[in-house]
């Protein structure tokens, strides 16, 4: 097998979801192409060394369809030869995107590929692909389909994370990702956004809010309360977990994730494609994942995906020096957390979604980047970057430098 | 009097009255026998330009009245093959005259001069057009489903069709509306005084033209009413009655999961299509029940 190197990693600050958002005027094809031209004119990169573009995007409808990929690497002016694929495993697109990529390195059948991903949430909003999982009545029935707030909750609910542990871990997100952007933690990898006049549009992320507390976060009203009573998925995730007697809505806007808009991009290569192309290798990727787990509660797969990958890996937790989980709900932290008995000072930080956002396609390229930066600053070797996943899903990717 | 009669005016409309206090039920195949031969008898009557169904007593279904002996019947087919053609046919016999009936050329309008629950009322539905008399008590709608059936004469599409999916499935699953509210629901178009149902229906029959004998989901123009599964909005609406239906029924329903199927398919299929789908869910009920 070849050996897979990341070379380097580039994301865009992620700007709020909403038309009101710092990004709303960016197209997501802007987004995308915007990171390629980065990641090549940051490394002067030939792009006919490219072979493949690997996008995650999880709602690839309307102007975020077509194959974005394909398309931004036309927008991005890299050479024609490069060709682009776009995927999707929901949340995990990111870093799926990354493992495909690295996969054809590994396999020996590319030289050069680019893994990443694309998100305008203000833009394509979450549902706007339709789909059978929830809409087509029989497929929801069999699944137990409920939203992924319900999850979250239910997972609260069901391992005993009270309001005061899920907004705690939501402070301690925003404190993090507060005190990393103040020590410039993550400058190295940020391709602030332009705009057509090429005047700055987003330089840092917009979603976070420094000043949380246990008190401000305290006053939000739980987010799924009126999906789980009003909707009926309270009472579909009880005859799924007919254990369990109420579900305690915990969840609020205040300690999940945020939605937002960003894309990034992941430079990846075999030891002679960094060679030819004149460029060091930073990591590589030591072994990578995915696996199923129990889709109503949905959110429980980075723990079982975690264990997966380790054992590939001929490792344990305790060889890993930092954890990178994306923060989608407060719940699904701590649950990890607790599963895998992990030390507080090694999982997430520099914060997570809770305070910066998870522009869904794009997030597992993110923290992959962020992780890789921050083995550097602390001189460490390993780290594991883990997500959950839409429809009970888990993806994880182990990485140590070089 | 009583029963299923019918009789072809000087005017060249034919009367069918169906006067069945005690329901019409899809199932019952010697009624549902009786009112398919009349419905035919009429289309193929050259003498005959239109036609009014005329239901002027309460017609109401009771739930599940024949399902088991109709699952008794099929026990006895037992090689399986003849067994789902049994089923089909059994569940089919309504359904394929009513859709003879809306594709036939001939205006039809229902002339509905009291309450109508399950066959009568997809009869009702079936017509080009639905007058209904004005009287406060009066309820239209579909009986709760039960065990082994679902409306197998073509409620599950047609009312999708008209008054949408979230609508139809609060029918579909045991509803009934007044006559103002069902026009507020594109299901009647007039309310006219009781005495003067039978005369507006044969009214418009009269003046009705070909166009008026081609309904909405038979053009190609026709435009789905409310959710739409493949849009964003209508998708969230869609999965909202879905878990709504796992409150009411705990999923211990496969009759009331299957009408929640076929409002589904309603949206996405073309008519025959989706008759199809609701002959073959009826008869697997039937088969299912017959199984046990
Ligand atoms: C939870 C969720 C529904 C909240 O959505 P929302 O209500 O639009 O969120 P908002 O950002 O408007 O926050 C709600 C309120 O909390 C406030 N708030 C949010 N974070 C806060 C913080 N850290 N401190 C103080 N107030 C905060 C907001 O100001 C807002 O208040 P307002 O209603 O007075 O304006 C949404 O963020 C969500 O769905 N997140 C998960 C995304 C997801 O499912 N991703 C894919 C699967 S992981």
């Amino acid at each position: 097998m070849t050996d897979c190197y990341i070379y380097d990693h580039v994301r865009t600050p992620r700007g709020r979801g909403r038309p009101d958002g710092a990004l709303h005027e960016v197209a997501p094809i802007d987004l995308a192409s915007g990171v390629l031209r980065a990641v090549r004119d940051r490394n002067g990169l030939d792009t006919s060394l490219v072979d493949d573009v690997v996008l995650g995007c999880v709602m690839p409808v309307g102007e975020q369809g077509h194959d974005i990929a394909r398309v931004a690497v036309l927008c991005a002016d890299y050479a024609e030869t490069v060709a682009g694929v776009q995927i999707n495993r929901f949340c995990a697109s990111g870093l799926e995107a990354t493992n495909m990529a690295a996969a054809q390195v590994m396999s020996g059948q590319s030289d050069m590929v680019i893994g990443g991903g694309v998100e305008s949430m203000s833009r394509v909003p979450i549902g706007s692909d339709g789909g059978a999982w929830h809409t087509n009545p029989e497929v929801a029935f069999k699944t137990y389909f409920a939203p992924q707030g319900i999850g979250a909750d239910l997972i609260a609910t069901k391992w005993g994370f009270f309001r005061d542990d899920v907004d705690a871990y939501a402070v301690q997100s925003q404190r993090r990702a507060a005190q990393a952007w103040a020590e410039g933690r993550f400058a190295r990898s940020i391709a602030p956004v332009t705009d057509v006049l090429g005047d700055t549009l987003l330089a840092t992320d917009e979603h976070m809010r420094p000043a949380t507390d246990m008190q401000s976060l305290g006053a939000l009203k739980p987010a799924f309360t009126s999906l789980g009573e009003d909707c009926g998925y309270d009472a579909v995730a009880k005859l799924r977990y007919p254990e369990v007697d109420a579900i305690r809505h915990v969840h609020t806007g205040g300690n999940s994730s945020g939605i937002v808009d960003g894309a990034a991009a992941v430079l990846l290569g075999s030891k002679e494609a960094g060679i030819a192309a004149g460029l060091k290798a930073r990591a590589r990727i030591r072994a990578f994942a995915s696996i199923g787990s129990e889709p109503c509660i949905m959110l429980t797969g980075p723990e079982k995906v975690t264990r997966k990958v380790l054992k590939r890996a001929g490792m344990t937790v305790d060889d890993i020096d930092l954890f990178e989980l994306n923060e989608a709900f407060a719940s699904v932290v701590l649950l990890f957390q607790k599963l895998l008995e992990i030390d507080n000072d090694k999982l997430n930080v520099n914060g997570g979604a809770i305070a910066m956002g998870h522009p869904l396609g794009a997030t597992g390229a993110m923290i992959l980047g962020t992780v890789l930066d921050e083995l550097e600053r602390r001189d460490l070797n390993t780290a594991l970057v883990t997500l959950c996943v839409g429809a009970g899903m888990g993806t994880a990717t182990i990485i140590e430098r070089v | 009097m009583g029963g299923v009669t019918h009789a072809v005016g000087a005017d060249g409309v034919g009367i069918l009255t169906v006067d069945l206090p005690q329901g019409l039920d899809a199932l019952d195949a010697a009624t549902s026998g009786t009112v398919a031969a009349a419905i035919d008898a009429l289309l193929g009557d050259q003498a005959v330009r239109g036609i009014v169904i005329h239901f002027p007593t309460a017609s109401e279904q009771a739930g599940g009245a024949d399902a088991g002996a109709v699952a008794a019947e099929l026990r006895a087919v037992t090689d399986a093959a003849a067994r789902r053609k049994a089923a089909l046919a059994r569940v089919s016999v309504l359904q394929s005259a009513l859709r003879r009936l809306e594709t036939g050329g001939k205006p039809a309008a229902a002339a509905i001069g009291a309450s109508l629950s399950g066959g009568a009322f997809e009869v009702a539905l079936a017509c080009h057009r639905r007058v209904v008399a004005d009287d406060a008590a009066l309820r239209l709608g579909m009986p709760r489903v039960s065990e082994a059936r679902i409306p197998s004469g073509g409620a599950t599409q047609r009312l999708v069709r008209m008054a949408g999916a979230i609508a139809a499935l609060k029918l579909l699953h045991g509803g009934s509306l007044t006559a103002a509210d069902a026009q507020a629901a594109k299901l009647v178009d007039e309310i006219v005084p009781a005495d003067a149902v039978l005369a507006r229906a044969t009214a418009w029959v009269q003046s009705a033209g070909a166009e008026a004998a081609v309904r909405a989901w038979d053009t190609k123009t026709f435009r789905l009413p409310g959710a739409d599964p493949r849009t964003h909005h209508g998708g969230g609406q869609f999965a909202v009655a879905n878990a709504l239906q796992r409150k009411a029924t705990g999923g211990r329903s496969p009759a009331a999961d299957a009408v929640q199927q076929l409002a589904y398919q309603a949206c996405l299929v073309p008519m025959d299509v989706g008759l199809r789908l609701e002959s073959k869910y009826a008869a697997r009920l039937l088969i299912d029940a017959a199984a046990h």
